[in-house]
């Protein structure tokens, strides 16, 4: 992603960017389900608002944390359980920062009589160890 | 005597990091973000020289010394170190698999990485699940792999962005551009139609007559500088805009040395060493935390939705180089210092780690 070359600045003086808030005073409230989604514009949010909208099929299943993922621009994932797609949980929150998505999902697909196996992206390939 | 200032140069060289820190990315030796500015280590005695560039993916970082060799650390939960396993590394440690070449170039994506040695190999480790290494298939690989495709075609540059790569050939007039990966988005900018993945590079499409000197690629973020100083965009649209599947020249009366993406914004370093940013704003612009809103000066061109922003606090200041993470930017002006540009996420602290080289 970015590269930083050959900086030739003796001081790093200013940072200016000192305000922080933790993550759980700033934790938004989880909408009501089955509240109609917010068809606002999902490229604009405040702290109220959704990062962005994000279809189940471009999260990935992570099977040590037994939940759909999604990358966070803080470095961490926004995850999100089965159990909490079933009842139709539509917030895929970060662990690590005040930030969540939005998943776009069909909730009868995660519905107890329905396989999973359709709705999985396809699981990472294992990685053979030179 | 130059030699001398040289090893001067060497002995004062300082490295900088701050941001997130729970994968070991920071290379503090800790599992923990930092709020400030921490000076690392001199790395020069692992590496046997100083670094002459840092590339920041996810949450790894690439370092390259001016030998050619690669230093890798933070997550390395898919290979992206490069170190034969899938565990973080909290200290900088030479990629062994690459030894024996001399590396000229690497990228560091969400959670893969890119090598380039300076007779043109591209070797890719790391996340493979969308394609994204190029081997033709969606395995992820924990060492290096030098790519097939290109073992013919020398390459000079890689740019990994969270799902997908660029390539930019050498000594190549048309044609110089590939890319591989997820493309749902557009990303790849190889075909007028989208592409949900590739795992075999192919070439761009529209990029010819022309020298394209830089890539770059960042969340479903791709562009490309030409040799001339125009910039092309395609991926995801920035700010409101649409998603753009094929490279798109914007069309804008400046000459670019350098562009930054980030995931929903770019920097844009003009010949003039002014900035501009397209999208972005919606954290607030700059510096002053009074002034994090969209009152930004925005006498810029709008077009088709993207709004070209001039930075309130830098008109009349010259820019030196830029650089952006997923939300955030620094500047290094000719002030002699770094500017961090503010796009903040809820007021909360950046929380995207950076690492920053400082002589």
């Amino acid at each position: 992603m970015a590269i930083y070359k050959n900086f030739h600045s003796p001081h790093i003086n200013l940072f200016r960017n000192s305000s922080c808030l933790s993550s759980s005073t700033l934790a938004p409230s989880i909408p009501e389900r089955g509240k109609e989604r917010k068809k606002q514009n999902p490229r604009f949010f405040s702290e109220t608002m959704s990062y962005d909208d994000v279809e189940i099929e471009d999260m990935e299943w992570n099977e040590e944390l037994k939940a759909f993922t999604y990358p966070c621009p803080c470095g961490d994932l926004f995850q999100i359980t089965k159990e909490e797609l079933r009842i139709g949980e539509e917030i895929a929150r970060c662990p690590s920062c005040s930030l969540y998505i939005t998943v776009i999902y069909n909730m009868e697909d995660f519905q107890d009589n329905k396989s999973s196996k359709t709705i999985e992206p396809p699981k990472q390939q294992p990685v053979a160890v030179a | 005597m130059e030699q001398q200032e040289d090893e001067e140069q060497q002995n004062e060289q300082e490295i900088w990091s701050w941001g997130a820190g729970t994968d070991g990315q920071l290379a503090t030796g800790k599992l923990q973000d930092e709020h400030t500015p921490q000076i690392l280590r001199p790395l020069s005695a692992a590496f046997g020289g100083p670094i002459t560039s840092l590339s920041c993916g996810g949450a790894h970082v690439i370092a390259l010394s001016p030998g050619g060799r690669v230093l890798t650390w933070g997550r390395g939960s898919s290979g992206q170190l490069g170190h034969g396993d899938m565990i973080n590394g909290l200290e900088p440690k030479v990629v062994k698999a690459l030894e024996g070449y001399v590396i000229v170039h690497a990228s560091a994506g969400w959670n893969h990485s890119g090598f380039v040695s300076d007779d043109g190999a591209l070797f890719t480790c790391g996340d493979g699940s969308f394609g994204q290494l190029g081997h033709g298939d969606y395995k992820s690989q924990c060492c290096p792999l030098q790519v097939s495709y290109f073992s013919s075609k020398p390459v000079e540059q890689v740019a990994c962005g969270m799902r997908h790569s660029l390539v930019l050939l050498k000594d190549y007039v048309d044609n110089q551009v590939y890319g591989f990966g997820l493309g749902k988005r557009g990303q790849l900018g190889i075909s007028t139609e989208k592409i949900k993945s590739t795992n075999v590079p192919q070439m761009t499409v529209g990029l010819t007559n022309l020298t394209v000197a830089n890539i770059s690629a960042n969340g479903d973020h791709s562009a490309a500088l030409s040799a001339d100083g125009n910039l092309y965009t395609w991926g995801r649209g920035f700010g409101c805009a649409s998603d753009t599947c094929t490279p798109r020249l914007f069309d804008a009366a400046l000459s670019f040395n350098e562009v930054a993406l980030g995931w929903d914004h770019a920097l844009l370093l003009t010949r003039d060493a002014e900035v501009f940013m397209l999208g972005g704003d919606r954290h607030g612009v700059l510096g002053d935390p009074e002034k994090t809103s969209l009152t930004g000066d925005t006498s810029g061109k709008s077009q088709e939705g993207i709004i070209m922003l001039t930075i309130p606090d830098l008109i009349g200041t010259k820019v030196q180089q830029i650089a952006a993470g997923a939300e955030h930017s620094a500047l290094v002006t000719g002030r002699k210092e770094v500017d961090f540009v503010s796009f903040e996420i809820y007021r909360c602290i950046l929380r995207r780690h950076c690492s920053k080289l400082c002589r």
